[in-house]
């Protein structure tokens, strides 16, 4: 059953949307040739993703594939393969994207078809910021962490005419993000649901994980870059913002550097009011919850202590790097406390 | 509804829970009826399915299944559904603001809610005398009884209601409810951050447009 109404369809005048997909499939079916492409990641050098986009910068143009996916759409007895329809799908994903991210099916001219989400760069650097992306989520693969898998990109040749790049992942309808549900239920009664409590424990412990060397940062820790797979677990996405260095961490404060950015922006998430123009967010945390504090630590901050702790407690034998950890989460915790009355006190101004 | 029944097989240890998020196995109904929303196969190649212990209310279903309102595919016997795996409950949806054609917003899906309703309301035939509502105890249940499918293609449709939803199926007048979309909309707030006012309009259009259309000479 199909239901649809087309008044429903007529309110708004300029459908960017729209727009956005005439653009790619515009690109896509220009004739493009359809390569493969793995990047080089060294996780040992100081700026891991600067050295990726030094190999990577101009090397190729058209749909550029992941070598992973290319074994599986592109055969030995495929000539020439070139891209043959993009189909959007309809969704509720997405809308927070600053990208304006889309999803479809993109078919080749050998019928195989390739379930994407395309995430439009139309930066004046497209080209850069589009790999970025990509290289993003290979290094973060490479540290062991689940998250989006990499399809590919679709670039320009250079032409004018088509000023934005694209960063492909494959779809995973699985998936769903944080900022998909309605929480305004959850703060009061934190036993509702205990599969979603689960959810943000997972969430902890992955952010716990990812601080725990001092040497990486999420960048954009908004709930709307976590998202839970379907089997229950919670990993986080968009990571073009993220940090990764080699070197070691020399103390707490540089440690803090790291932890303190991502956790504020997800205290300040779970504050906003998904209605909020500025900077929607979840409203897990709002004008009905008495104390904020305990809710903030109960539902996210402290599984994230406990387990950075933990993790801390494992390398025992480097005493100053327990140290450091200690100093480092004890002024975290105590800056989030004076963030969190801060987010209360404009949420009720 | 009917009460749990242990003797229904549990769960092979093959088969993994759905996630809280997607999951329909939280209801009062799902309880009831020992509702299993569960994923097999292998990474490559997964199929979900809900499983029920039925055998009452059958004709009731058929109808819902001939009218298209009921998630996925009717599999291996008598209450096992294949569902699509994107699908979940309404009861936790956040609202959604519509930002393009390709965009399934809060409108659209009150419009489609309305119309998924107003049609079950009339299944009951020429020979009943009242409309048929979902009986919940509240909005949550009611939510965990109906389900979004997301990234859809342009023929699919995004809103149906969950197998076994036919125990919890019952007469308007029983439940005493003169008019189901009152009935429906007092719950509606729950499902869209509370701003009823944006949707209960498109809601009631949806309904409508059924009850005076498909289903009318049910009700005459």
């Amino acid at each position: 059953m199909t239901l649809h109404n087309p008044e429903i369809y007529t309110e708004q005048s300029i459908d960017d949307q729209r727009e956005r997909i005439i653009a790619f499939t515009e690109l896509l079916m220009r004739d493009v040739p359809v390569t493969s492409w793995m990047p080089e990641i060294h996780l040992d050098v100081d700026e891991p993703i600067a050295l990726g986009l030094h190999h990577a910068l101009g090397a190729k143009s058209g749909l550029i594939l992941d070598t992973k996916i290319a074994q599986t759409v592109l055969t030995e007895a495929d000539s020439v393969v070139t891209p043959a329809s993009f189909t959007p799908r309809r969704t509720r994903a997405g809308h927070n994207s600053a990208h304006g991210v889309f999803f479809g099916d993109i078919e080749l001219s050998n019928s195989e078809k390739i379930a994407v989400a395309v995430k439009p760069h139309a930066v004046e650097d497209n080209e850069k910021s589009a790999f970025v992306d990509v290289l993003t989520n290979y290094i973060v693969e490479k540290l062991g962490f689940y998250t989006l898998q990499p399809a590919g990109l679709l670039l320009s040749d250079g032409n004018r005419q088509y000023d934005t790049a694209y960063s492909l992942t494959i779809l995973d309808e699985v998936l769903t993000t944080f900022d998909s549900i309605n929480w305004s239920h959850f703060a009061n009664d934190l036993a509702i649901n205990p599969g979603m409590r689960e959810l943000w424990r997972s969430a902890a412990n992955q952010t716990a994980v990812l601080h725990d060397s001092g040497q990486a940062s999420h960048g954009d820790l908004a709930a709307r870059n976590i998202a839970s797979s379907g089997d229950g677990g919670a990993f986080l996405i968009d990571w073009e913002k993220a940090r990764f260095v080699g070197r070691t961490p020399l103390d707490a404060e540089s440690r803090y550097q790291f932890s303190y950015p991502d956790i504020k922006a997800l205290l300040e998430s779970m504050a906003r009011s998904p209605n909020d123009k500025f900077k929607p967010g979840i409203g897990l945390l709002h004008a009905g919850v008495p104390d904020w504090w305990s809710v903030f630590k109960d539902v996210f901050l402290q599984d994230y202590l406990t387990t950075r702790t933990e993790l801390a407690d494992v390398g025992a034998h480097n005493r100053q790097r327990r140290e450091d950890i200690k100093a480092e989460l004890e002024v975290l915790e105590a800056d989030l406390r004076v963030d969190v009355e801060m987010f209360r006190e404009l949420a009720e101004s | 509804m009917t009460e749990a029944d242990s003797r229904f097989p549990a769960q092979p240890s093959h088969e993994r829970p759905t996630s809280a998020r997607l999951s329909f196995a939280s209801s009062q109904l799902a309880r009831s009826i020992n509702l299993e929303d569960y994923i097999v196969g292998t990474s490559a190649q997964q199929s979900r399915l809900i499983r029920y212990q039925g055998g009452a209310h059958v004709g009731l279903r058929e109808k819902m299944q001939t009218a298209g309102l009921l998630l996925g595919q009717q599999i291996d016997g008598d209450n096992v559904y294949r569902i699509p795996r994107s699908s979940r409950p309404l009861a936790y949806e956040a609202s959604i603001r519509r930002d393009g054609s390709f965009s399934y917003g809060d409108e659209q899906l009150a419009y489609d809610l309305g119309s998924l309703l107003g049609t079950l309301s009339g299944l009951g035939g020429a020979e009943s005398e009242s409309w048929l509502v979902i009986d919940a105890p509240d909005a949550q249940d009611l939510g965990q009884m109906i389900s979004i499918v997301d990234f859809t293609l342009p023929e699919e449709g995004n809103v149906f209601l969950i197998p076994g939803v036919e125990y919890a199926t019952t007469a308007a007048d029983k439940v005493l409810v003169p008019d189901p979309t009152v009935f429906y909309t007092r719950h509606l707030p729950e499902f869209f951050n509370g701003d009823i006012g944006r949707v209960d309009a498109y809601f009631c259009m949806g309904f409508n447009e059924q009850r005076m259309g498909g289903q009318k000479g049910d009700f005459a």
